[in-house]
């Protein structure tokens, strides 16, 4: 899922960074979600990371996952929503909200500035989301490729960094 | 006291730009779901993921509590969350008060408060206090939080207790003009810190830091206290409030 695999071995689920798919004996183990959390917190250059589906996920950790339910709450800290999102999707039981939907629940402000700039949110869209999200952009009409192989990451709405995007 | 077919969900505002914003709600889900009262635990939020819709597609309950992370029953409780969680994907999800209406919260600010005057053997009489809290022209709950919350500060003797904000008057910005001589002891009315409580209110006080301590605004002396919003602080709280519903 995204940028992060895993292993099963016996009772253990073993988590790391796709990147380090291979490694042995060379990453840091990672004992609690708190922990956890403090890896998926910052990018490569310390830097607050908000949208976790970001394509930044620093590597060079494992988590072991003790049971499935350890497991998936480790993804849930990974990426929050999306395995329940996945689920969903393969179960076609997903919502997702439509861009009127979203516009609507914003400020007048927010909703002003839309009306304004016309095609503000599609260069959102291009600028920020295809260039930094790993998600499908299911309400902006995408959708996800090689479903049948992995789990697919969805997005069901404008997120908050799509608003403080557009919000400049 | 067990509610295994319920979801607890601590819905929180987050941010896109202070990484302290969301940090003690995740921790508190996770010290929560290890004690096994609740079928699941989630954190969500309005600025970062999970959102409050995609917290509530991935449960596998049919119920959920949820207990807002918030000071105040204003704006942001009273219509956002009560609109955001309706009714999603077919689970029943029960609105508590926020964390903010608990008894217990008066305790934890006069604590701050303490700590400061002893580190300067201070009496109450002796020094000003203010609530720092946010405040919006949206809803009136959101400031009566902290102008009750400094109600009940002033009996316990201050020189004088009020509530300032960042968006309403009285101004963070004009405590000079509020507080005519120092000290002064500012307990920001946030939850967790977050950009408001670690950046916003330290600079219009004028003051270096946002850690608990003295510090020095031109010619003031001027006590920050700690926000609130320690898992160890909030949990029983938030348990209190989410039992009462589930």
């Amino acid at each position: 899922m995204g940028q992060v695999c895993w292993r099963r071995q016996g009772e253990v689920w073993e988590v790391r960074h796709l990147q380090d798919q291979d490694a042995v004996g060379q990453l840091r183990g990672v004992a609690t979600l708190d922990e956890l959390e403090e890896v998926v917190r910052w990018d490569g250059q310390g830097k607050y990371r908000p949208l976790r589906s970001e394509g930044n996920l620093v590597s060079g950790w494992q988590y072991h996952a003790n049971s499935v339910r350890e497991f998936r709450e480790a993804m849930e800290v990974i990426y929050p929503g999306l395995w329940g999102n996945a689920e969903a999707w393969g179960d076609g039981r997903l919502k997702f909200q439509t861009w009127d939907e979203g516009v609507v629940k914003q400020t007048e402000r927010v909703r002003n500035k839309v009306v304004k700039t016309g095609d503000l949110p599609r260069k959102v869209i291009e600028e920020n989301c295809k260039k930094r999200c790993l998600k499908a952009i299911l309400w902006a009409g995408e959708k996800p490729v090689d479903r049948e192989a992995k789990m697919p990451m969805l997005c069901t709405g404008p997120c908050g960094m799509f608003w403080s995007f557009l919000e400049g | 006291m067990q509610f295994k077919d319920t979801a607890l969900i601590l819905a929180g505002h987050g941010s896109t730009k202070n990484a302290d914003s969301s940090r003690f709600t995740r921790e508190t889900a996770h010290r929560i779901r290890e004690r096994g009262i609740f079928g699941e635990v989630r954190s969500a939020f309005w600025k970062e993921q999970p959102s409050y819709a995609d917290a509530l597609q991935g449960l596998k309950a049919k119920k959920a509590v949820v207990v807002p992370w918030f000071l105040a029953n204003g704006y942001f409780t009273t219509k956002i969350l009560k609109r955001e969680f309706a009714e999603i994907a077919g689970v029943e999800c029960r609105v508590t008060e926020p964390i903010g209406s608990r008894p217990e919260i008066l305790g934890h600010f006069q604590k701050r408060a303490e700590r400061l005057l002893e580190a300067k053997n201070w009496k109450p009489n002796q020094v000003s206090l203010l609530v720092a809290s946010h405040g919006t022209p949206l809803h009136t709950g959101s400031s009566g939080a902290a102008i009750g919350l400094a109600e009940q500060l002033a009996k316990y003797g201050y020189r004088t207790a009020r509530a300032v904000f960042l968006e309403e008057e009285p101004k963070i910005a004009d405590w000079r003009v509020l507080v005519q001589e120092g000290p002064v002891v500012v307990l920001p009315h946030f939850l967790a810190g977050g950009l408001h409580g670690s950046e916003d209110v330290p600079e219009l006080l004028g003051i270096s830091g946002s850690r608990e301590g003295w510090y020095r605004s031109e010619n003031v002396e001027v006590g920050y206290g700690e926000p609130l919003g320690r898992p160890e602080e909030v949990e029983e709280m938030i348990i209190e409030l989410a039992a009462a519903k589930a």
